[in-house]
């Protein structure tokens, strides 16, 4: 898949932008990758990402972590944008199917991470609102709950049920038609 | 500024993060679950009550017996649509402004009717409420709606209506589903996507002004008429595998990118005086064509066909070697700025033509100057794949420009021509 979009690829090189993690370690990463996330997006179009981006809610084990997901995903997405169609150039070639395919099992990989780290890496998909990212850790979140009775969810998170028994039994009844 | 909407740090693993996750995403996590236990989990803690009324999308899948499914996606929709913004009751404030629902799923199976004891009633009750759930998503100002149906090879459920008047919705995906009316998608103005799948069309057009993006795959289109597809500003188009009558496609100027592929059994109607599907295609600057080489449609039209004067990559497959590869010919002469070709041959051909039998080589004197890459992928160098190394050199094409790429049984090979005699 190398020949085309080359002309992008330097554009992009040339633009490189500086993370500032919460541990004030800095990473360096291209144009391409940092837009990802709409937040950096919307900073570097108002020009103030020089000295480099401060994002003081993200610590670097983290950061590492999301600008791995970003660099792989930023490949894909250049592909999308280029062409106006919602099929991309994928369907015709079949590197890039491939390559598709690739990104589904390096999603999976991704997500193998404890609960401490999928929470942060939410948190850190929401504020700098990498909305694939977002999606598909939320969705990992939901795969653990679904099929769990409200009991199995608050224990399986720590959830304190701060209901009295009759606002319990107030809601089940008004939400009586979404239960057997 | 980048630390106003700050998150909190994260806390040790012990604590609640699920409840303690900034707003939005905790109602985004829900809109991944099916909508029931989505609804569910209102019991869970005080902060989470009215969280499903907030998800931004609905998955309803199939639970219960008929009638309480029913009530339910009734009572879904009502109480989605009528949530306010923010707020905790949905009937505290009438004003409020709806939320909006970004997407609607509905997915269901035929086990789902199964269950119960008269399965056609079942599917007969569905198609009746189907058309009402529509028009209840339609007050939730949706703006994906999919609806599926996991036929499995059975009968499609039948959609009444797809006449729709939907200012909001961008997106339409369907599946399983079988129409009788013309899908007239013109009151749609933001309706850009169109897919469907597994569908049944017996319709005698589908036409709309906005539609961009149309994806057509595995249907079967009525035989008895031919139907029209009028869409004047699609950008892409994916028409594969589907069987029935080929449609006519329209005239599509804005057209960058189309995917054809046939299904064998499609209808090749070889006495219609008029091109099909090709002059539909000829603004396209990516187009893919693959059907089986006795698939007459694609050849037939090649008669009435204008020249792809945009085109800048093709793939052919298989259909292309019938007729001394009269249709390869034919592109070569007819895409004047084609720079990239893949041909595929998934078959290898026993009988190779021999130098006698074909001497239709096009005239070598204009050099196709932008064509830079072509890729061919076989099995074996048969000799249609020598024949096709005729035609290219002939054509001008450095044979140095020319990959084959063989895959027998086992294993792939990948190799650059270097050079090439007729004997």
């Amino acid at each position: 898949m190398a020949s085309a979009g080359s002309g992008d690829e330097k554009a992009a090189a040339a633009a490189m932008i500086t993370l500032i993690s919460s541990d004030n370690e800095k990473f360096e990463v291209t144009e391409a990758t940092a837009t990802l996330s709409q937040t950096i997006r919307h900073m570097i179009e108002d020009g103030c990402t020089d000295g480099g981006v401060p994002l003081p809610n993200v610590t670097s084990k983290i950061l590492a972590r999301v600008i791995e997901y970003c660099k792989k995903h930023a490949t894909a997405a250049a592909g999308e944008e280029g062409s106006s169609s919602s099929f991309s150039d994928a369907a015709f070639l079949e590197v890039d199917r491939a390559f598709l395919e690739e990104l589904e099992e390096f999603d999976d990989a991704f997500l193998e991470v404890d609960r401490a780290t999928l929470f942060d890496l939410i948190l850190a998909a929401n504020y700098l609102d990498i909305k694939g990212l977002l999606n598909l850790t939320c969705q990992k979140v939901a795969d653990s709950v679904k099929g769990k009775t409200p009991e199995q969810i608050r224990e399986m998170y720590n959830i304190v049920n701060d209901l009295t028994p009759e606002e319990e039994a107030e809601i089940r009844r008004e939400t009586q038609w979404a239960f057997e | 500024m980048a630390a106003k909407e700050a998150p909190p740090q994260s806390t040790a693993s012990g604590g609640d993060r699920i409840s303690a996750l900034p707003d939005g995403v905790r109602e985004l996590v829900l809109s991944f679950l099916p909508a029931h236990e989505a609804v569910r989990t209102a019991v869970v803690a005080r902060s989470w009550r009215d969280l499903w009324m907030r998800s931004p999308a609905l998955r309803i899948t199939r639970w219960g017996s008929t009638e309480k499914f029913n009530q339910f996606v009734e009572c879904l929709l009502r109480l989605h649509c009528s949530a306010p913004v923010s707020g905790r009751h949905p009937s505290s404030d009438p004003c409020a402004a709806p939320a909006l629902l970004d997407s609607c799923h509905f997915e269901f199976d035929t086990p789902d009717f199964v269950d119960e004891e008269n399965m056609v009633e079942n599917m007969a009750i569905y198609e009746k409420q189907t058309n009402y759930w529509f028009k209840c998503a339609v007050r939730c100002q949706v703006r994906v709606l999919q609806y599926c149906f996991s036929c499995n090879g059975g009968d499609p459920l039948e959609l009444l209506d797809l006449n729709l008047v939907w200012g909001h919705l961008t997106k339409l995906e369907l599946a399983g589903v079988s129409t009788g009316s013309n899908i007239n998608l013109s009151c749609c103005p933001a309706l850009h996507d169109l897919k469907m799948e597994d569908c049944y069309l017996d319709v005698w057009e589908i036409q709309s002004p906005y539609l961009q993006h149309l994806r057509i795959a595995n249907c079967r289109f009525i035989l008895l008429n031919r139907t029209l597809i009028h869409l004047p500003n699609l950008i892409s188009l994916e028409l594969t595998e589907c069987s029935g009558r080929a449609p006519f496609l329209d005239s599509m100027p804005s057209l960058a990118a189309a995917i054809v592929t046939f299904d064998s059994d499609y209808w090749d109607d070889s006495c219609s005086l008029d091109c099909l599907l090709l002059n539909g295609l000829s603004e396209a600057t990516k187009l893919e064509l693959s059907a089986y080489p006795e698939t007459v449609v694609l050849r037939r039209d090649l008669k009435f066909a204008h020249t792809f004067s945009k085109l800048k990559t093709l793939v052919l497959a298989d259909w292309f070697v019938a007729d001394d590869l009269s249709a390869l010919i034919w592109f070569l002469h007819h895409s004047p700025i084609l720079e990239k070709l893949t041909l595929h041959i998934s078959k290898v051909h026993e009988n190779a033509m021999t130098a006698e039998q074909s001497c239709k080589l096009p005239e070598p004197s204009v050099a196709s100057s932008h064509l830079k890459i072509v890729e061919i992928k076989c099995h074996q160098v048969d000799g249609i794949v020598i024949e096709i190394l005729k035609i290219l050199t002939a054509r001008g094409v450095p044979a140095e420009q020319i990959n084959i790429k063989c895959s027998t049984g086992s294993g792939c090979v990948n190799f650059k021509c270097t050079g090439f005699s007729t004997k």
